[in-house]
């Protein structure tokens, strides 16, 4: 049996814990600093639901294996812990999102939607119903008041090949008041040593890159096992180039993300990659290299997490991916709520449906989805 | 306020009674030899087995040679469901469970139905109870066994077991009877009652761990799930856990000697409780038929509330209680046993259940209403459900 909460001045603290070693080390750090607090996994899918090779499926987040990896972590910083099933409200949200992207020639980031959809809303929710003031989870990200603004501000975490800011830009002032991000200040290699050093089970756990859901990292089979057979993004259609020249035909355009080249099957002599997906004629248009530059982006449903929404243009460096170095740029109101970006120097591949994040400095200023281009 | 911890969930298990345990020690020595060897150490242990079996078959109203131990319930269900449908061939491909069941009776029925069984689920009405009429509904055409539960686990509702065995065989078919929940509850007895197989597990009346019996009716063929050596008279391979059997005849005979006053010291706590639940919080439903209601349990929603969020503030309180069937994750599902009875699925994802035990004193549910009312109150007022479709 648990320990009883001990009364003190600290706030009780709700930490999101997925079975790996960061977000049990937060639980840690939290621990360590005398905050009464409660460890939850939530439950978000089921292999039922998401299919894949069950062979794939041992230590991917939501397995049984992850939960007993979570659990094990609380019991040994002997703090209470809950499974909290979300499986509806992560379908309705989040998965039902990303197969809508797919249908709609884009490429979702899932990770954004969950955070802003699912673990600051439904767990945020419930971290509330149970008493919880704050949450916590185990990204690597900084929350900051500023005093002279009086806004909190969303900032890199201090480990420049950690930094996990880039999902988090859809948060909102209320949200961030009541995040703490104990890892914000740490290396991965410190959060490993102090998991060792804490004997936590999930020291070695290796870290999961890919997406939550999709169990083989295949989301083109798990796009084929959800879509109907008879949906647009699943039936063929024609593959044509940068001179309007039909040069192949594809199996639907839900396999196809902007600057890919693998599975086209085209043999024109030079490589072609995808230029863009156009939903409604379900054509995948190609264009060599040198054609999947731009230096404008339009980008819409912003979210400004740390400064006022800007009147006039304003500089800042630009990530169109997660793994994207940023790019200096200056982001113009648009006047319907959308920012144009314009890069100091053409960028490749800018994906309708990635976010974009603007930043100045560490300082994450807001982001959007890049939508098609005009 | 003390946040010391209180244990309000006695179905979901019991601890050692502590007599039990101390003479369980006292006669480890005897228990330790294997009971299938020939020299003087196994025949000691054999001698203890069968004590065991002849004290609990007395309890239970049986021979000792229709009394076969188990590792628990779950095996028990599975073995009374699945040994009766492979060991009777000749009988209808068919297997009907009540929709209020245990998941082990359920699983094993959903295995059944894997391998070509037809299975029907029995109803279940607005209390709870499953009817004889609803049983002989479900059996029209036959079937190969029924499985109904004596008292159910969520909302403590007795069944008409002598009613439904004698419906079950009036169809032709075996009948099966889960008392799991009902030993040290309500007065048991195989022959009364009728049943051809009845499972039952020591933990929940304050016995050890990982024995529990199945009572199966002299003369009934049987098909073994665990195949091996011929233990348990082939019924049942492995070798015997000697002092765990043990273990559960005594547990079993105090909770029979201690039956009828706990029934009616809980009953005169719970009956109390449920008034004054009611009075202090507004929108409260009890869930299952009043009058039918085994002492110890209590089962209820609160409008607009969630059950796990009480579940977990209770629990940060140092209160332990339950929510709906727990699954295999630990997340909660809306029960179905409350969904069967036709309870809203909205109100059924509310449900808590209460079930409280030898230890459970008055001040204990005057405290678990001081906490549950704040706690409703904060639950209703954060209505979460308006962000979740932000």
């Amino acid at each position: 049996m648990k320990g009883p909460v001990t009364s003190t001045e600290l706030p009780l603290v709700l930490v999101a814990m997925s079975g790996g070693v960061d977000s049990a080390v937060a639980a840690a750090c939290l621990k360590e600093a005398g905050y009464p607090l409660l460890g939850v996994t939530m439950k978000l899918w089921t292999y039922e639901q998401v299919g894949g090779d069950p062979e794939t499926r041992e230590g991917r987040c939501c397995s049984l294996d992850t939960i007993a990896g979570a659990r094990n972590s609380a019991e040994r910083l002997d703090i209470p812990f809950y499974v909290m099933d979300m499986t509806e409200p992560f379908r309705r949200t989040v998965i039902d999102n990303f197969i809508e992207e797919y249908r709609a020639g884009r490429t979702p980031n899932p990770c954004v939607v969950c955070n802003n959809r699912i673990k600051w809303s439904a767990l945020y929710e419930r971290a509330k119903s149970v008493g919880a003031e704050k949450l916590a989870t185990g990204h690597y990200a900084r929350v900051r008041f500023n005093h002279d603004t009086g806004r909190h501000e969303l900032w890199k975490g201090c480990d420049p090949r950690r930094d996990q800011s880039y999902v988090l830009y859809g948060l909102t002032q209320e949200q961030l008041s009541a995040t703490i991000f104990p890892l914000g200040e740490l290396m991965k290699d410190q959060v490993r040593a102090q998991a060792r050093a804490l004997a936590l089970p999930v020291a070695d756990v290796p870290e999961s890159r890919e997406i939550c859901f999709i169990t083989d990292d295949n989301y083109r089979r798990f796009l084929r096992e959800q879509l109907p057979a008879d949906d647009p993004a699943r039936t063929p259609g024609d593959v044509v180039d940068e001179s309007g020249r039909t040069v192949g035909r594809h199996e639907g355009y839900a396999d196809f993300t902007v600057g890919q080249r693998r599975g086209l099957g085209l043999s024109l002599g030079t490589p072609y990659y995808v230029s863009s997906i156009d939903p409604q004629q379900r054509v995948v248009h190609v264009a060599p290299d040198r054609d999947l530059y731009a230096d404008t982006a339009r980008v819409e449903q912003v979210n400004w997490v740390s400064v006022a929404a800007p009147q006039r243009p304003l500089s800042a460096t630009v990530k169109i991916r997660y793994l994207h170095p940023g790019e200096r740029a200056e982001v113009w109101p648009e006047g319907d709520g959308a920012f144009t970006v314009r890069f100091a120097s053409p960028q490749r591949a800018l994906t309708p449906g990635q976010s974009a994040v603007f930043y100045d400095g560490d300082r994450v200023l807001g982001g959007g989805l890049v939508s098609h281009p005009a | 306020m003390s946040n010391s911890s209180l244990f309000l969930d006695y179905n979901s298990t019991t601890p050692l009674d502590p007599e039990v345990a101390e003479e369980m020690a006292r006669r480890q020595g005897e228990a330790w030899g294997n009971p299938s060897s020939v020299h003087a150490e196994g025949r000691r242990a054999r001698k203890l087995l069968e004590e065991a079996r002849e004290r609990t078959s007395t309890l239970l109203g049986c021979d000792p040679g229709e009394l076969y131990f188990t590792s628990g319930g779950t095996e028990s269900d599975n073995l009374a469901l699945k040994g009766c449908y492979y060991g009777d061939p000749r009988k209808p491909r068919r297997v009907a469970v009540s929709a209020i069941e245990h998941s082990a009776v359920l699983g094993a029925a959903e295995d059944l139905r894997k391998q070509g069984a037809d299975v029907v689920k029995i109803a279940a009405d607005s209390g709870g109870v499953v009817t004889p009429q609803a049983l002989e509904q479900a059996l029209e055409g036959g079937a190969c066994v029924a499985a109904v539960m004596a008292t159910n686990n969520e909302t403590g509702t007795m069944q008409p077991v002598k009613d439904l065995a004698a419906a079950a065989h009036a169809h032709g078919a075996r009948f099966h009877c889960d008392a799991v929940q009902a030993m040290g509850k309500v007065p048991v007895d195989v022959r009364d009652w009728g049943v051809d197989f009845m499972a039952l597990t020591a933990h929940k009346f304050y016995g050890p761990r990982g024995i529990g019996a199945l009572y199966i009716r002299r003369g009934l063929p049987l098909a073994a799930q665990i195949s091996g050596g011929g233990h348990e008279r082939n019924r049942r391979a492995g070798t015997e856990n000697v002092i765990g059997a043990y273990g559960l005849a005594l547990a079993l005979e105090k909770a029979n000697r201690l039956r009828a006053g706990e029934e009616e010291r809980l009953r005169g706590l719970s009956e109390p409780f449920i008034e004054a639940l009611v009075a202090a919080v507004a929108g409260t439903h009890l869930h299952g038929d009043r009058t039918l209601r085994v002492a110890n349990t209590v089962s209820c929603s609160f409008e607009g509330v969630e059950g796990e969020a009480v579940v977990v503030s209770l629990d940060l309180k140092g209160i332990c209680v339950a929510s709906g069937s727990a699954c295999s994750s630990g997340a909660t599902e809306p029960s179905h046993v409350l969904l069967a009875m036709g309870v809203p699925p909205q109100l059924a994802a509310g449900a808590l259940r209460f079930s409280f035990g030898r230890t459970t004193r008055k001040d204990d549910l005057d405290r678990l209403l001081r906490e549950l009312g704040p706690i409703v109150e904060r639950l209703r007022s954060l209505s979460p459900a308006a962000l979740e479709h932000s």
